[in-house]
This record gives C-alpha cells, sequence and structure tokens, in this order.
C-alpha cells in the first residue's frame, strides 16, 4: 500500500469516528434506562455525525480531478 | 429487551464496512470504491443512526425506562398498592393500560404534538436529576388533563353508565369539555400518593 493521500487520510478519520459512534450505540443499547438515551442522542449521534461530515468534506476536497 | 434483528443486520454490516475503510482508506482511487464509501460511510452509518434512534425511541415509552431514575422508584412502587381507590394502581394491575408502557400511556398527551413534548419535557428531568437535586414532591407542569382520562373511557358504555357522570343534564358536558377534573374534583383524587406508601398494602404482582 503507497503512502496515503490527504484525502485517504480524512476518510481513515472518518470512518475512525463512525466506528466510535456505532460502538457507542451498540452499547447504549445494552440497557434500557434514561442515561442511555442521552449518551445516544448526544455522543453516539455527534460520532456519526463528525464521522458522515469528514467523509463528504473529503469527498469535496478530491474533487473530479483526484479520478484521473 | 432487545432491538429488532434488522438492527443488527444493519449494525454488523456497517461496521464491517467501516473496518473496511479504516484498514483500506486506498481503496478509494477507484470509481467503485468511491461508491462503495459513499455507502459505508455515508448512507448506512445515517440508516444505522435512524434504526438506533427509532429503537431508543420505543424504549423509552417504557416502564422500565421511566422507572429507571432512582427518583421515580416509588411512583413504580405505587402501581402496586392494593387498593382500588389508587387510581394508577387499579389501571396497571388490571390491564386497563400496557403494563410495560403504564407510564407513557397515562402521562402523555393525546395532542399532535404530545410525544414529542414528553420527550422534551424527559430531556429536561433528566438534566435537572443529573444537574441539581431532584425536588421532593414532583408536580405536573399542568393540571391533569380530562383528555387523557376521556381518550380511552370517553367513549366506553362503563363510563357513560356510571350516575356520577350524569349527575345533572351539563355534568356529562362538563367532564368531557375539562371544566370538572376527573382527579381534583374529589371523585378520582387519590393518584400515587408516594409520601404515604409505608402505611398501605401491595399486590404481589402475578402469580405465574
Amino acid at each position: 500500500m503507497s503512502a496515503l493521500t490527504n484525502v485517504e487520510r480524512r476518510i481513515r478519520w472518518a470512518a475512525v469516528f463512525l466506528l466510535a459512534g456505532l460502538v457507542v450505540q451498540g452499547l447504549s443499547l445494552l440497557r434500557v434506562a434514561a442515561l442511555s438515551f442521552v449518551v445516544f442522542t448526544t455522543l453516539g449521534l455527534l460520532l456519526l455525525a463528525i464521522g458522515a461530515v469528514i467523509f463528504l468534506f473529503s469527498l469535496l476536497e478530491a474533487g473530479p480531478d483526484d479520478e484521473k | 429487551m432487545s432491538p429488532r434483528p434488522e438492527f443488527y443486520f444493519v449494525f454488523a454490516v456497517t461496521a464491517l464496512f467501516v473496518l473496511v475503510f479504516l484498514a483500506r482508506p486506498d481503496l478509494t482511487r477507484q470509481r467503485a470504491g468511491k461508491m462503495l464509501a459513499f455507502v459505508a460511510l455515508f448512507l448506512l452509518p445515517v440508516l444505522a443512526a435512524w434504526m438506533g434512534f427509532a429503537e431508543h425511541w420505543e424504549r423509552s415509552k417504557t416502564k422500565q425506562f421511566c422507572l429507571s431514575c432512582h427518583v421515580m422508584e416509588p411512583y413504580g412502587k405505587s402501581l402496586y398498592v392494593n387498593d382500588n381507590e389508587y387510581v394508577p394502581a387499579v389501571h396497571f394491575q388490571n390491564n386497563f393500560v400496557p403494563a410495560d408502557h403504564a407510564c407513557y400511556t397515562c402521562h402523555t398527551s393525546y395532542a399532535l404534538y404530545g410525544s414529542l413534548q414528553a420527550k422534551m419535557n424527559g430531556l429536561r428531568h433528566l438534566y435537572v436529576y443529573y444537574t441539581h437535586s431532584a425536588p421532593d414532591t414532583i408536580k405536573l407542569y399542568h393540571p391533569y388533563n380530562n383528555r387523557e382520562c376521556l381518550h380511552c373511557h370517553g367513549e366506553s358504555r362503563k363510563f357513560a353508565a356510571v350516575d356520577a357522570h350524569k349527575d345533572t343534564d351539563t355534568t356529562f358536558a362538563a367532564i368531557t369539555q375539562g371544566r370538572v377534573s376527573c382527579l381534583e374534583s374529589g371523585c378520582h383524587d387519590v393518584a400515587h400518593e408516594v409520601h404515604s406508601l409505608q402505611d398501605v398494602e401491595f399486590w404481589p404482582g402475578p402469580q405465574r
């Protein structure tokens, strides 16, 4: 595997945040409790949103030239 | 209470694809990789988040959820009082409300945004619970609305047959229009009464 480009590094960061969000979501579903709901809606959704936004920004940065 | 099987499937597939791009972000150098990345790093996480939110939303309607805060424990206990005068207890013990959704059924407004309003109030309660000490006596935001009682009782034969509900020509209308309160007019005024639970007898629960 050759050195990663900036876009690929961003994609990796996006994946890290998304995975963290999924872990939080999974853990929050282990118990039926008010605190689980709060952890999911604050931390879980936030991490997933950050991951998705980083990925979308990486698409913008890549642009059409990146396909050549 | 565990999530639906399709949730596990979406969750597992999403986690798997995200792991792939975590390990090999260079897959996006090809067009197919880019398309897969869009599915794996955007569409699937959005779907997983939505399904997770829907699951939490449903769970937040359960008695177990409401009673997960220490301060609500006496209210849960009051559902087992062995006395027909206790309105919540008689509803819970006779399955007049779904036993696992007992709190939500009576304490959610049946108006258009009732469910959303209940969630917003719930978040406020959590904020108070974790940042301040909860008040000793928990009060309703507004006097209990007859609408919530009449949602089930309003059209029932049993309700209409009670003489007190049609005492005068205007009594029935006064009840249905909320001018006479079901709970505060002296008729059905024994609710949770959490401060006197040490003096009452309890129903042991369904014998299986």
